[in-house]
């Protein structure tokens, strides 16, 4: 029988972005009906990650390897925010690049599990990955500016979803540089303490899910 | 002593890490801050914009309302009066003797003749027939005649005009020139001479009103203009809109006025 976690503050943290993650899924379960189609992509993102949250949480508890699941969820994860984004910023130009962008990462992303194992931590995925969805939330708040068709960005559940992955991406990007460097030189202690930032940003990316699935679209 | 590596580089970590994030708030910050100052902007300009319309539709009643009253001063004071007085000799005619009744029959005449004057200037001032059967050259030519005929402003006029256009623009061009000549014989003290231009050519088409009168200052104006009112100028603000055309005027005390209306050619 495996020896359990202990309670550790990243182990909390851990069980933390599961228990938002879960949130999420089941708030985009439930509103999915009454939401915007944009937003429906948005559920369906919450939705796809939840039983992928459970999963690596279920496989971590008996010590075993869950970076499989990785490039899975990457790739679901792009493919499912740039629907959304194609959908909020309805420029022509994102439409016809989008596909080519998000086609070319999954073949790169599977190419590079595949070549080199699918157990290992896979930086570049994560780094391209986070580059693509940065570029799509700046398109976003470019056209915000541009267009000035929002009133109270507060009310504006796009404007909390890009908010959450600036905040989120800009702040993995630096993990995901750092990861295997981190692994090899340093102690398996304090790669969980800079883990554990990642899971609080993952908290405030799903948070800001959680708000936007929650408000209701203006008018 | 020194900080171990794993230790320094942690907290080189986190400080990337830190400043990242801080950068993410500043932006969404800015961004907040940004729209709000651009969504106040934009209020402000709709403000501005439907400001300006009201003054224009005020403008637009404004001047009907004194052409009507124009028109009713003119049928009362002038042709009403005289066919009252036609009515009057009429009725002598009955009992008077038969040389006077010729002389009065005479008097008749000329009488309803000056009626049917005034009739056919009322007219052409509500409607310029000579524009609608011969184009904008010969009702400027008209105006400018008529004018010259009633006031002591000499108009001189020059034309060059070889491609016609269409009706409607013709003839905000010809209210917006009727209107410049009524201010320079209003406001243009101690004008000698009218300058009224229209020239066209491949670049568009340009009607200049020029006077060598006492002029004023326009920034001046333009302060007081709100308050004032200045109903012709924005009846004619509101044909150049019309005609998407460019108004500019020049002015300054003692060196008279130029007031010049720049159409772009409908064809680029």
């Amino acid at each position: 029988m495996p020896t359990p976690i202990p309670l550790t503050l990243p182990a909390i943290l851990s069980y933390l972005t599961v228990g938002v993650s879960v949130v999420a899924g089941m708030m985009g379960l439930a509103s999915f009906r009454r939401l915007s189609t944009q937003l429906r992509y948005l559920a369906a993102l919450t939705i796809f990650e939840l039983p992928l949250e459970v999963a690596a949480l279920a496989i971590t508890l008996v010590h075993g390897n869950n970076l499989f699941l990785m490039p899975l969820y990457t790739i679901g994860e792009l493919t499912l925010l740039a629907l959304l984004y194609q959908r909020t910023l309805q420029l022509h130009t994102f439409a016809r690049v989008a596909p080519w962008a998000v086609g070319g990462f999954a073949v790169y992303a599977l190419v590079d599990s595949l070549v080199l194992g699918v157990s290992w931590y896979r930086p570049g995925q994560q780094i391209v990955q986070s580059l693509l969805i940065l570029v799509m939330v700046g398109l976003y708040f470019w056209k915000l500016l541009s267009e000035l068709q929002v009133r109270y960005l507060a009310k504006e559940p796009m404007f909390w979803v890009s908010t959450g992955l600036l905040v989120y991406f800009l702040g993995y990007l630096q993990i995901a540089l750092f990861s295997n460097y981190l692994l090899q030189h340093y102690s398996l202690q304090f790669n969980r303490n800079v883990w554990a930032v990642h899971t609080l940003l993952s908290i405030v990316l799903h948070s800001c899910y959680c708000v936007a699935l929650w408000m209701r679209p203006q008018k | 002593m020194d900080a171990p590596p794993e230790i320094a580089f942690g907290q080189l970590l986190i400080g990337g890490i830190s400043f990242m994030l801080l950068s993410a708030v500043a932006l969404v910050l800015f961004i907040v801050a940004y729209q709000k100052r651009l969504l106040q902007q934009q209020l402000q300009l709709r403000v501005a914009e439907a400001e300006y319309q009201q003054q224009l539709l005020s403008a637009v009643i404004e001047a009907q309302e004194h052409e009507r009253e124009r028109i009713g001063r003119d049928l009362h004071d002038g042709i009403g009066s005289t066919l009252a007085t036609a009515k009057l000799l009429v009725g002598r005619l009955e009992t008077t003797s038969a040389e006077e009744a010729a002389n009065l029959t005479s008097m008749i005449k000329e009488i309803l003749g000056n009626a049917v004057h005034d009739v056919r200037g009322l007219s052409h001032s509500l409607y310029p027939a000579v524009l609608d059967r011969f184009g904008l050259a010969e009702a400027l030519q008209h105006l400018a005649d008529v004018c010259n005929e009633t006031s002591t402003l000499d108009v001189d006029l020059a034309i060059d005009y070889p491609w016609p256009l269409p009706l409607s623009q013709e003839l905000a061009l010809y209210r917006i020139c009727q209107e410049l000549i009524h201010n320079a014989q209003k406001h243009a003290q101690g004008a000698t001479v009218l300058q009224v231009g229209l020239h066209q050519h491949n670049t568009g088409l340009t009607l200049s009103v020029q006077d060598d009168g006492c002029g004023f200052d326009v920034a001046a104006l333009d302060a007081a203009r709100p308050a004032t009112g200045g109903a012709g100028l924005r009846s004619i603000e509101v044909r150049v809109q019309m005609l998407r055309a460019r108004l500019s005027q020049q002015s300054a005390p003692g060196q008279g006025t130029r007031t010049l209306v720049e159409m772009a050619p409908a064809h680029p």
